[in-house]
């Protein structure tokens, strides 16, 4: 369970660091600032899969699936919440 | 063909067309997948695959611009697995399958 | 991701609209409610104030068992099921298995519930769907359970129906995979403060991509649960066996050893289950025994995996004695590729692999794609609507199904609640689900707009999660320094739960109307 529990942690670090450098995010925002370089996102890409396939290798099937899907609601949520105000006109 | 009879054969090949193909698939499949370890793969996995198996005749029919091969393919597929039930029942292999599996 | 040719492009699309438009809602139903049923047996514990905590198997109640099978019309022990009901009380149902008058293949036979003193505390004559259907105690829980599973329509309809859904779900996951054409470029954008369209559009894809993997999972297996049972079974059995299911059941399930029917007792089930709990490292969910009373009987325990594990364990030992024989496959009598493919559906689709770690993820994602659905009705409707095409009425009508279900859950839980004590909760559960979800069609039909409804529903929604743990106390339910003394931490886990999210509901609500300053309806930032 505790690989489980650091395998997340990383894998959400990458996925936290991913979004603030996003280019699109950045320029449908009118962020101030570069986005990373896609080397640079190549490498967060990595970093955020390792823990994947170390559990897999360790045959950790829970905690595979474990880190999968609480990656992709943390990746879901940190969109939502890094998104900005709502237009009220739009529903 | 025409182009709203080759809309309408797509919609027979994606629809129908796939649901019969799966299911016959499904049975045929009993036949000629390998028992495993345990005895029972042929008879697991069409039970496992079955959706998948209607799945990718569905996107199939849909996405392959030739309706002809996808015909083909669907049909080809129905074919051979009635066969194998129809051999398997004439023959009397249904027995023998049981035999195996135990 | 993948570079469609426009003439395939536009055809997924209209596959994807279309398959979501006719089946979104009811799709939206089954995925509420298993999102809700991940906890089914959480909830159960909730709302029943259940708060023994020992495993009924941990019990001594081997004798009783024992005597239960002598005193049983010997048809009737062909098997038997051994099963926690209630308040950790032990269900006992001899049986055998035979055909009924539609032809569907049956257990009927004797169901007794010991308490945890082995006392009989009931026992009937019952069919397999008597057995395991709803109790008074568990009428809230089987209600969602049930409603997820066949949408309440009888056998095998609500099965085909559920599996059509579910392969409308595995469809629209393909089908919006193959026409987003930016997948990881677009999954960190959310425009927020675009027009309606865009920013609908945006929060659909963020959403359906994030959750795509499981979404086709979840579709995968889901469908694969409701066919198996009702075309696939007696296709294959038909197949291999000449339509003999049983002979079917008895190759993929049944145990190894040659049959001897000489008369044995029974003595060795305390000692099995004592031995099975050491060495799963965990009490069992569920045991059988098979040939009860013959020297040839067999007791299988089914466990929940090990750490890190996802397919459950099952144990087999000589039922007579105790003896283990040996750690048996859940499917077959050896390991094999079937057998394992076959005994990961369940951990896939049910999320309960790994306690409460697990569950806990298997309801975010079910709560995603609740939002993927009613995010993507509302992108149809959003779209059309700037068209200027009238569909208030789809429109009302999502907002019912999307904001309305979920409210109407909430009354059944009050319900459940209410008459539990009254001890009606089998007829009132199902039929109050019916009464709240007809006033909120009612209210839905008539209310000043669909927006205006949405907001309303929101609130109520929050009131009543609010509502509920005091109702339970009020109801006789269990306090906290009850439950805690008795380590029985789910009540309050729960109530905790109800009412964190109903506060944030509501302060979100009202605190919305107060920065707003409008002193008519209240107004609220988009459902999110």
């Amino acid at each position: 369970m505790l690989l489980t529990v650091i395998s997340f942690a990383i894998t959400a670090a990458a996925l936290g660091a991913l979004c603030l450098g996003d280019p699109k995010r950045r320029r449908t925002a009118r962020l101030d600032g570069a986005a990373h370089s896609s080397a640079a996102r190549r490498m967060l890409v990595v970093v955020g899969l390792l823990p994947g396939a170390a559990l897999l290798l360790a045959a950790h099937g829970a905690g595979f699936l474990i880190w999968l899907g609480g990656s992709a609601i943390f990746g879901w949520l940190l969109t939502m919440g890094a998104a900005g105000r709502t237009n009220p006109s739009a529903k | 063909m025409q182009p709203t009879a080759r809309r309408w054969t797509r919609v027979a090949l994606a629809g129908p067309g796939a649901i019969v193909t799966a299911v016959v698939m499904m049975a045929g499949m009993t036949q000629w997948l390998p028992s495993g370890t345990a005895g029972i793969d042929n008879l697991v996995l069409p039970l496992v695959l079955l959706p998948i198996l209607w799945a990718a005749l569905f996107f199939h029919a849909c996405l392959d611009r030739r309706l002809g091969r996808v015909a083909i393919v669907a049909g080809g597929l129905l074919l051979v697995h009635a066969g194998l039930l129809a051999y398997a029942f004439t023959a009397g292999h249904p027995t023998a399958v049981k035999e195996k599996g135990r | 991701m993948i570079n469609l040719a426009q003439r395939e492009t536009k055809l997924m699309v209209a596959v994807h609209g279309w398959s979501g438009i006719l089946l979104g809602l009811l799709l939206y139903a089954v995925v509420v409610t298993g999102t809700a049923a991940v906890f089914a047996d959480e909830i159960g514990t909730w709302s029943a104030g259940h708060v023994a905590t020992q495993s009924a198997f941990a019990r001594p109640h081997g004798k009783v068992i024992e005597r239960l099978g002598a005193q049983t019309p010997s048809k009737y022990r062909e098997a038997v099921d051994l099963f926690e009901t209630g308040d950790h009380d032990l269900g006992v149902f001899f049986h055998r298995h035979e055909t009924d008058a539609a032809g569907n293949l049956i257990s009927r036979g004797v169901f007794y519930r010991l308490d945890e003193a082995s006392r009989v505390v009931e026992q009937r004559p019952a069919t397999n769907e008597e057995v395991f259907g709803a109790t008074n105690d568990n009428a809230l829980s089987s209600f969602l359970v049930e409603t997820h599973v066949r949408l309440h329509v009888p056998n095998p309809w609500g099965l085909l129906l559920t599996g059509i859904l579910g392969l409308a779900m595995l469809v629209a996951a393909v089908s919006g995979l193959l026409i987003h054409r930016h997948l990881f470029k677009d999954i960190f954008t959310l425009r927020r403060a675009a027009k309606p369209v865009l920013f609908n559009r945006d929060r659909h894809n963020v959403a359906g991509t994030w959750s795509l993997p499981f979404a086709f999972v979840l579709a995968f297996t889901g469908s694969f649960f409701s066919f198996y049972g009702t075309v696939g079974i007696p296709i294959v059995a038909m197949a291999a066996f000449g339509g003999d299911v049983e002979a079917l059941n008895e190759t993929v399930y049944g145990n190894p050893g040659k049959p001897d029917a000489r008369p044995a007792a029974m003595s060795g089930t305390d000692r099995a289950f004592a031995d099975a709990i050491r060495r799963a490292g965990d009490a069992p969910t569920f045991a059988a025994i098979e040939n009860f009373g013959r020297a040839d009987a067999k007791l299988t325990t089914y466990h929940p995996p090990s750490e890190g594990g996802l397919a459950p364990i099952s144990l087999l030992y000589e039922a007579g004695t105790g003896a283990f024989v040996q750690v048996k496959p859940l499917i077959g009598q050896r390991p094999s590729t079937g057998g394992t493919l076959a005994a990961i559906m369940s951990p896939l689709h049910f999320g309960n692999f790994a306690g409460v770690l697990s569950k806990g993820v298997w309801f975010g994602l079910g709560f995603a794609m609740c939002y993927v659905i009613y995010t993507g009705l509302r992108l149809w409707l959003v779209r059309r609507e700037a068209e200027a095409r009238s569909l208030d009425w789809l429109s009302r009508s999502v907002v019912v199904v999307g904001l309305g279900l979920p409210l109407a859950l909430l009354v059944t839980a009050a319900v459940f609640l209410l008459t539990k004590p009254l001890d009606t909760a089998v007829y009132w559960v199902p039929t109050g689900f019916v009464l709240a979800s007809l006033a909120l069609i009612v209210a839905g039909a008539v209310w000043s707009s669909a927006a205006a409804y949405a907001r309303a529903l929101v609130l109520w929604s929050g009131l009543a999660m609010l509502a509920l743990p005091i109702l339970r106390l009020v109801t006789g339910g269990p306090g906290w320094s009850t439950a805690l003394t008795a380590s029985q931490p789910v009540i309050v886990a729960l109530d905790c739960a109800l009412l964190l999210a109903g506060g944030w509901m509501t302060w979100q609500r009202l605190g919305s109307h107060l920065r707003s300053g409008r002193s008519d309806r209240l107004v609220l930032e988009p459902a999110e």
